[in-house]
């Protein structure tokens, strides 16, 4: 019994010199992190809490309002709120979900023996180059009713065109076509594109010795090995999508009539344009809660699709 | 090795930092009220200090101390970038405009212009405040007196009447109700550097009035002889008139709404639509949402409707413009495409008062600048006719309130336009007061119900009942 | 081992497939990339097309296809002589290149310690380092002022190029963290059998593997970098430290988008100003995606 105890402890620290020195190692390769989280993160993050129990304009000196701010957001007196978050979710169900597809799409086929391979990369990455503000208005262009130049596209096939941008049924499509096509050949692109390239070759030839043919191939062996990438490209594309700013901003307004009134406009106007800086931390404390919320979910589900090759 | 160091140094600086940032988060007021006491005793110290030196280097070397010349004066501006503003203003001081530069060869301007609007703007002038790294001057569009709260509510920008005084300037150059939008309990916040009325005036495209042989406007129409006109001159793929500058916009739209005997608040500035101004409100809208909807002289709106290029284009005949564009729209943007002709927007009646509102651009001289006198000067400077007069000319510049510019042979002469201005800036009204400083949400909710209206989602009673219920709601706001 | 491999498979694979079919599959490819590139570039080619247009014609309508009077040369000139564009592009390339160099060397680390070590508190800063991710940036902004102002840092390049310099981003590190997942634990207990230490490791047996990710990590910040528009515009001042993407808005203002703004419409400058602050990235990653692509291609994961 105390031999048996004994072994067990000395065992345990045996494993723990290592691990001490793993960990002072993983610390150390850590630290600079460390230091611009403290000093550049979390500092003004606290401040930021502070100042959601506060009633600051920035221009006076903050007072403690305890709740309230909190109290205003989520209980009424503030109409805007929930609607905005429901745009929100609005254009990350659809914007997410159609993008990674086009995505992938398009990774694949830049995956295949093609002649002028950097040519093509090239061509469907340039969008996600371009600056938001410059892209806002390049599709304000092209998406004009009365002189857009899609306007003759929809005349020749004889279907009326959208408004776009103009109609408050079609703000919000308008913005996640814009969506797709600066990001579709984009960061997710690229990254879905490495990912392929990290399937082993081993594997695929393996399975067509085995007479596996290219939709087995894609579902059993690509899908899974691409599922840690997947996961990734889709939570960046939801924390995205809610946090959806630049180009509702410049293309939009919010209009007409509150139709692309996402919840980050709400709080910039809130913050900037209102001066009530201490009500929108409480905004931003609450979209924040949301995002990580969901994001916790999604580790937590991760763990019965994502596969780690290393792990 | 060197990223330790910077790391060492870095961990330090944050500390301070840290420290620094609670501490000015929490309070950033005190230490401006200090300044403003310290400043005129600081002064005279410093005086007194000079004439003693100059006593006493008397003694050892007389070369050195000769008449001194003035110290260096760097003013920063915070201005837009746009070429009303910044454009103008550092081209009128490189071109030593009314010999400003020249006389006052100490003081070097440093622009500091946003591009971009409020949205912009407002986040940038807060980080500064808040910081206490503010420059001399700052500028504001205001809305129904929120710039107001600059001076007596957040201590941004100082009372100017004190060097007003001082210099024995003269206020009573500019038009009363310029000088009355800016003035609050005996004290002057901020000089005009644009003033005009809202969207008094329609532009249209003469050559083309005269192709259609339609009768030239007239300056004493109502609303129904417009609209009559409009609707014959629209034709194909041409509009005849569009509302264009006039948008939802109260900024824009309150003169319609007064003429027909609207109060867009009460003279507290504490109701939203008192009395019968409702159903004045909805006879403006049901206009305007007829014009879309019935008589179809113009298109529904849209974000990104550019009036200007259709006008421009030859695909509309009229619309109604901001004052700014009279002295652009001719030369600078229609070239020599047409002749361009301007008249009255319309009134509810024949022979009945013209109303209007004033909508103006100001500066205003800092709490933090440590150069009130010399930022003042820069102010006078830009206010002056001959600032005003060469920034017409020169097709970027903005009409300033004075009447002496509005007479202006040389304004005039290339700029007829400007004449329609004049009678309405004598008698100008004031932009309607918003007591808790709350202009800009006053004017969110307005604008979002009427676009609802426009875009046919809603009924004329139901935007009006909208727009009474949600803008009361912002003015019971606590104060901005 | 490995070439000869892939060489026997191709060869097989074409020997097994009809030469017709397999030459129609091929132009069903390249049909289908060819449809999807022109649509990804018919914005970027009607943005050019209205660049050499005047004001009057770019708001006519039916739109021309072509420029009836051609003003690519009048109108990209103006973009230079009316605004100083090219100090522009230069100050955005000096803030990118600082900060992606300082982005990718830190980020690289931190991931390293994240993907490798075990040690306590390792989730928690996991974590935080996610959640910094997902607070909106508009709460921070106000006091990340103060901390910056208060190091004496402000209308300097400072606050945009050093915070890189500590951890490099939480999207890098979460992206190379992800990569050096995917990295099989047997070539780093490999490399210790041989006495190599922890830094050795990363420099000789991740870093090495990871150049695709990492390259795709550089790609993206210098996007991020390069299209920052609310740094510059809170931290720097002058007219002369602003950046490229600043300058669009410069044309954008002569647009009627805001329609109380003034001047003539410059609706064809900012899209000739557009293409102008494209064309840097366009260039790079053409010429990086030789080493981008060769760096996938070299990665010893296949093998």
């Amino acid at each position: 019994m105390a031999v048996a105890e004994a072994q067990a402890a000395r065992s345990k620290m045996r494993m723990t010199a290592r691990e001490r020195r793993r960990a002072f190692q993983g610390y150390a390769f850590l630290t600079p992190w460390l230091i611009g989280f403290f000093a550049f993160t979390a500092l003004p993050i606290v401040v930021s809490v502070i100042l959601s129990f506060t009633r600051y304009s920035v221009l006076r000196p903050p007072q403690f309002i305890g709740l309230k701010n909190y109290r205003h957001a989520l209980l009424g007196g503030d109409d805007l709120v929930w609607p905005s978050i429901g745009r929100s979710f609005y254009y990350a169900i659809l914007s997410v979900p159609l993008g990674l597809i086009a995505s992938l799409t398009i990774a694949i086929l830049l995956n295949q023996k093609l002649r002028f391979l950097a040519f093509w990369r090239t061509l469907y990455f340039l969008p996600s180059l371009t600056p938001s503000v410059a892209t806002a208005y390049i599709w304000r262009w092209l998406f004009n009713p009365e002189i857009g130049v899609l306007k003759p596209a929809f005349e020749f096939v004889g279907l009326p065109m959208p408004r776009w941008f103009s109609s408050m049924e079609w703000a919000i499509p308008s913005l996640v076509i814009v969506s797709l096509w600066q990001n579709a050949g984009g960061s997710a692109m690229i990254i879905f594109l490495a990912g392929l390239q990290d399937v082993p070759v081993e594997l695929m030839e393996a399975a067509e010795i085995d007479g596996a043919g290219r939709w087995r191939k894609f579902w059993h062996i690509t899908i899974p090995m691409l599922s840690p990438v997947i996961f990734f490209n889709f939570i960046m594309g939801i924390i995205g999508a809610l946090r959806v700013f630049d180009t509702a901003f410049v293309a939009t307004g919010g209009g007409p009539a509150y139709a692309t009134w996402f919840i980050s406009l709400h709080i910039y106007q809130t913050a900037f344009v209102y001066f009530d800086m201490g009500y929108a931390a409480a905004l931003s404390w609450l979209l924040a809660a949301i995002i990580i919320t969901l994001t916790i979910l999604q580790f937590r589900l991760s763990k019965y699709w994502v596969f780690y090759q290393g792990g | 090795m060197k990223s330790k160091m910077t790391r060492r140094e870095l961990l330090k600086l944050a500390g301070i930092g840290s420290a620094g940032a609670i501490l000015a988060a929490c309070k950033p007021k005190v230490v401006e009220v200090t300044k403003i006491v310290e400043k005129p005793v600081e002064k005279v110290v410093t005086q007194v200090v000079e004439k003693e030196k100059v006593v006493t280097k008397v003694v050892e070397k007389v070369v050195v101390k000769t008449p001194a010349p003035r110290e260096k004066v760097v003013l920063r501006i915070h201005t837009n970038q746009g070429d009303q503003w910044y454009g103008w203003m550092k081209e009128a001081w490189e071109r030593n405009v009314g010999g400003w530069r020249s006389e006052h060869p100490y003081i070097e301007l440093k622009f500091e212009p946003v591009a971009g609007w409020t949205n912009d703007y407002f986040p940038k002038i807060f980080a500064h405040v808040a910081a206490g790294t503010l420059g001399d001057i700052v500028w504001f569009p205001p809305r129904h007196r929120n710039h107001i709260s600059w001076g007596i509510e957040y201590n941004i920008v100082r009372d100017l009447m004190p060097m007003v005084e001082a210099t024995n300037y003269d206020l009573s150059q500019f038009f009363p109700g310029v000088v009355a939008s800016s003035s609050w309990e005996g004290k002057f916040f901020w000089m005009p550097i644009t003033s005009e009325p809202s969207c008094p005036v329609i532009a249209y495209n003469k050559d083309l009035v005269e192709e259609m042989g339609l009768p030239e406007p007239q300056n004493d129409w109502d609303y129904m002889e417009l609209t009559d006109w409009a609707m014959k001159a629209t034709k194909g793929d041409v509009w005849g008139y569009h509302v264009g500058h006039m948008g939802p916009h109260p900024i824009s739209c309150t003169p319609q709404y007064r003429q027909f005997g609207a109060k867009m608040v009460s003279d507290d500035g504490k109701t939203a639509l008192p009395g019968n101004s409702p159903e004045a409100v909805k006879k403006v809208l049901q206009w305007r949402y007829d014009l879309i909807y019935k008589y179809k002289t113009m298109p529904k709106p849209d974000v990104q409707f550019n009036v200007a290029d259709m006008f421009v284009a030859g695909k509309l005949v009229s619309f109604t413009i901001w004052p700014v564009f009279i002295n652009r729209l001719p030369k600078v943007i229609v070239g020599d495409k047409f002749r361009v002709g301007f008249f009255y927007t319309p009134l509810d009646k024949k022979g009945s008062k013209r109303r209007s509102m004033l909508n103006e651009h100001v500066h205003g001289v800092t709490t933090f600048s440590k150069h009130p006198e010399e930022a003042f000067e820069y102010l006078k400077w830009h206010s002056s006719l001959e600032f005003c007069v060469q920034g017409l000319l020169s097709g970027k510049g903005a009409p300033v309130g004075r009447p002496d510019l509005f007479e202006d042979q040389r304004a005039l002469t290339i700029f007829p336009g400007l004449k329609l201005l004049k009678p309405i800036m004598e008698e100008i009204e004031p932009d309607f007061f918003v007591a808790n400083f709350r202009g800009e949400e006053f004017d969110r909710e307005w604008s979002a119900q009427t676009q609802l209206l426009l875009l046919d989602k809603q009924g004329t009673d139901e935007t009006v009942n909208n727009i009474k219920a949600n803008c009361q709601a912002v003015l019971d706001k606590e104060p901005a | 081992m490995t070439a000869e491999k892939t060489l026997i498979s191709s060869r097989t694979m074409r020997k097994r497939r009809q030469p017709l079919r397999r030459i129609i599959g091929r132009i069903i490819l390249y049909i289908i990339v060819g449809l999807g590139g022109a649509c990804f570039m018919f914005p970027f080619f009607w943005a050019f097309i209205s660049s050499g247009k005047s004001a009057a014609e770019i708001a006519s309508y039916p739109p021309t296809l072509w420029p009836k009077k051609m003003l690519f040369v009048e109108n990209y000139s103006r973009i230079w002589t009316e605004a100083p564009f090219l100090l522009w592009i230069r100050n955005s390339a000096v803030i990118t290149s600082l900060n992606l160099i300082g982005a990718i060397a830190s980020a690289s680390v931190v991931a390293y310690s994240f993907a490798r070590f075990e040690y306590p508190g390792k989730n928690l800063w996991f974590f935080l380092m996610l959640s910094t991710m997902m607070i909106p940036g508009e709460v921070r902004l106000i006091p990340t002022y103060l901390i910056f102002k208060s190091l004496g840092w402000i209308n300097t390049i400072k606050p945009l190029v050093v915070p890189a310099w500590f951890g490099g981003g939480a999207f890098n590190i979460f992206l190379l963290r992800q990569f050096y997942m995917t990295i099989p634990r047997d070539l780093d207990e490999a490399a210790e059998m041989d006495g190599a230490g922890p830094l050795r490791i990363f420099l000789n047996v991740i870093l090495p593997l990871s150049k695709p990710a990492i390259a795709t990590a550089a790609t993206l910040g210098f996007i991020g970098n390069w299209n920052n528009f609310m740094g510059p515009l809170i931290y720097l001042n002058d007219p002369e430290k602003m950046t490229a993407v600043q300058g669009l808005r410069y044309f954008a203002l002569g647009t009627t988008y805001s329609q109380l703004s003034a001047g003539p419409p410059k609706d064809n400058l900012l899209m000739a100003a557009s293409i102008v602050v494209a064309l840097p990235c366009l260039i790079l990653f053409f010429v990086a995606q030789k080493y981008f692509v060769q760096g996938i291609a070299t990665t010893g994961l296949k093998g």
